[in-house]
């Protein structure tokens, strides 16, 4: 990736409130191009929320999104800046795969090159799909959009070892066209793949980890 | 733009076969009211696809509001697909009602 095309996308004064009581307080994050960003916390302390206020499909009492310095209102309704792996599941069931991959505009091809065990899959229905071949389907559809950047939120639930490690071998090989920013507790995998480590402490502040093992400690994560 | 089109198309058929055919089986058990009649009680039918959609709107975002992500995901919003279902329903609904007319004349 040259430098012409890095793009950088930092999220600044990210400020949530759920009736009345404070989850995100002033956070700062910043993703580029070329790099897996970590987000680390304990359960409850936003993170979810962040994502989701970074994608721009949640408000909250104040935000801001800046690609290369411009304020974006809503990312998510840029064609080709931004994707979200949401934790649920969020692919219509009545659909088959081969129609998700065209809707997404990702190559049933490309992504069996990944995972050859989805070979055969391609006129299969979602629910038809057991719960972590949907799981990795849809983790694998949100990480090969063709978009700047790229959100994961728990990527690696319901994934089997060597899943998990096929599937850090294609984080780190679309990481060169993209930034991606992901969040799952199993932390040991996340830092194996991570360029930089945030972390969101109870106060609902954002930390930008040095001295990762040390700090996640420090803090009480580990 | 047609994969925008099927996605709407997705986001409708998901809810849209009660919004059509609970209105429609209304019109149809009121004796399938046409021209002045129908002036008489299209602002009812109206009012009730209004509330039947507001439902719909209500139990989407209570409970289906995850799928919103996969839409999301194909930069489109919320508004935009609400909106755009229900007028698609109404397009729908005016187009049944004059074809089941249609057939009964001709049949």
């Amino acid at each position: 990736m040259d430098l012409m095309s890095k793009q950088v996308l930092e999220a600044d004064s990210m400020w949530l409130e759920y009736e009345g009581q404070k989850v995100l307080q002033n956070i700062y994050l910043k993703m580029e191009t070329g790099h897996v960003t970590a987000l680390l916390g304990r359960n409850g302390t936003g993170k979810s929320s962040l994502m989701q206020m970074i994608f721009g499909t949640l408000r909250g009492q104040h935000q801001s999104v800046r690609i290369n310095g411009n304020y974006v209102e809503f990312p998510y309704r840029q064609p080709g800046l931004i994707s979200y792996l949401p934790q649920h599941p969020f692919l219509p069931s009545g659909l088959r795969v081969c129609d998700v991959c065209y809707l997404y505009k990702v190559d049933f091809a490309v992504l069996c090159r990944h995972f050859e065990n989805f070979e055969g899959y391609e006129q299969t229905r979602i629910r038809d799909l057991s719960t972590g071949n949907r799981r990795l389907f849809g983790t694998l559809l949100v990480l090969l959009m063709p978009v700047a950047f790229t959100l994961l939120d728990e990527p690696f639930a319901a994934l089997s070892p060597i899943n998990i490690e096929q599937m850090g071998k294609v984080i780190n090989e679309e990481k060169a066209r993209k930034g991606i920013l992901i969040s799952d507790h199993a932390y040991k995998e996340v830092l194996n793949l991570a360029d930089e480590t945030y972390l969101i402490v109870l106060v609902g502040r954002s930390i930008l980890l040095k001295n990762v093992y040390a700090e996640l400690a420090e803090f009480g994560y580990i | 733009m047609p994969r925008r089109l099927h996605l709407l198309a997705i986001f409708y058929r998901s809810f849209g076969f009660y919004l059509w055919v609970i209105p429609i089986a209304s019109w149809y058990l009121l004796g399938r009211p046409v021209g002045r009649d129908l002036a008489v009680v299209l602002p009812a039918l109206v009012l009730f696809k209004l509330f039947l959609q507001s439902i719909t709107v209500y139990i989407f975002r209570k409970r289906y509001s995850h799928l919103l992500f996969f839409y999301a995901n194909a930069n489109l919003c919320r508004r935009f697909l609400f909106a755009s279902a229900f007028v698609m329903d109404f397009l729908l609904f005016f187009l049944s009602m004059g074809m089941i007319q249609l057939s009964s004349v001709w049949i």
